[in-house]
């Protein structure tokens, strides 16, 4: 849980203050657990929402720019050679944080944290497109940054 | 479709992505904030005071057994002397685990009943229950570590809570669902 609040908070402090307060919600709520999912679902609910909720006030935008699927299925097979990245976790790591808020957040939820976008759209209250078309752009702007980094 | 090799890069590593440790304040900060989480275990323990109660006293003799039989040992009575803990923090932390262990053992046991009515749920918490004993061994790699830390023993024992917790929600939840179609049964008698 602490690993989904530093991605999302991209900070510490914050992560582990995101973290504390989770838990006490987490366990001043226990008893509207129903067991509809399991309880680490449930618990990694109450924290992306916390997460969530401390970025909104920090006037997180989630939409970095309104862009349409062919556009941006357009640029990215122009610009990016799959084969010339390099990946390592802590390369991909190191790229996520340098992303804009919004683009991180989307991009954890979608690929780190398991969410599909009917879900992610629920959450930050945007639209299923606009939630994949944001998803293809923050992955565009890692490979981006990957291809940027030095290789060691 | 080509699957993307980033997605595929981040799928196949996803353990490394989640490699950091939470740090060790942040329990302590939480415990201090679950005034009304105590409370409500104290409610929900007491119709089971009883079998806390013989819990403990079979516990304690036990201990008390163990001891009358060191007794009988000299040479391995100084052995043991001396390795007693020296911490009274480790020896409090010896007794809630004793306590909450024989709690859960017991939930755990009104549980199976249930255990063929809903598999799933008991396939769930036994996931659960894994994963928590896998940060409760991280925990106790700390302890060791930070040579019985009192932050580190709060955070063993809220984990312990939580299972205690968890089972209690459960229980109830399964009381209540069992206790509906039951009535027509009863009128049929």
């Amino acid at each position: 849980m602490y690993n989904i609040c530093y991605r999302m908070m991209n900070n510490a402090e914050e992560a582990k203050d995101m973290l504390q307060e989770s838990f006490v919600d987490a366990f001043r709520r226990l008893e509207s657990f129903r067991f509809e999912s399991t309880f680490g679902a449930w618990l990694k609910k109450i924290v992306i929402n916390k997460c969530i909720n401390a970025l909104e006030k920090r006037k997180v935008v989630w939409v970095i720019a309104e862009i349409s699927d062919d556009q941006l299925s357009a640029t990215e097979n122009e610009s990016i050679d799959e084969e010339e990245l390099l990946l390592s976790v802590e390369r991909v790591k190191k790229a996520m944080k340098q992303l804009p808020e919004g683009a991180r957040v989307i991009f954890s939820l979608f690929l780190l944290e398991g969410y599909d976008h009917t879900e992610i759209s629920e959450i930050l209250h945007i639209s299923e497109s606009t939630s994949k078309t944001q998803f293809m752009r923050a992955r565009q702007m890692v490979k981006e940054l990957l291809l940027k980094m030095p290789a060691i | 479709m080509k699957e993307d090799k980033l997605e595929k890069f981040v799928n196949t590593n996803i353990e490394g992505f989640n490699s950091l440790e939470p740090p060790l304040l942040a329990w302590e900060a939480i415990e201090k904030q679950l005034p009304v989480a105590k409370t409500s275990i104290v409610r929900k323990l007491w119709p089971f005071a009883w079998k806390v109660a013989a819990a403990i006293l079979i516990f304690t003799s036990a201990w008390f057994l163990k001891d009358y039989t060191d007794h009988k040992k000299p040479s391995e009575k100084s052995f043991t002397s001396s390795n007693f803990p020296a911490s009274p923090q480790l020896g409090e932390l010896s007794d809630a685990e004793a306590y909450y262990t024989s709690k859960i053992s017991s939930k755990q046991a009104e549980l199976a009943v249930y255990a063929r009515q809903h598999p799933e749920i008991i396939e769930d918490l036994k996931k659960e229950f894994k994963e928590m004993d896998k940060n409760k061994e991280d925990l106790e790699k700390d302890l060791a570590q930070s040579n019985a830390d009192e932050k580190v023993i709060e955070a063993i024992i809220l984990s312990y809570r939580m299972k205690l917790e968890i089972l209690d929600q459960m229980l109830t939840e399964l009381r209540k669902a069992k206790e509906v179609p039951q009535k027509p049964a009863e009128t049929n008698l």
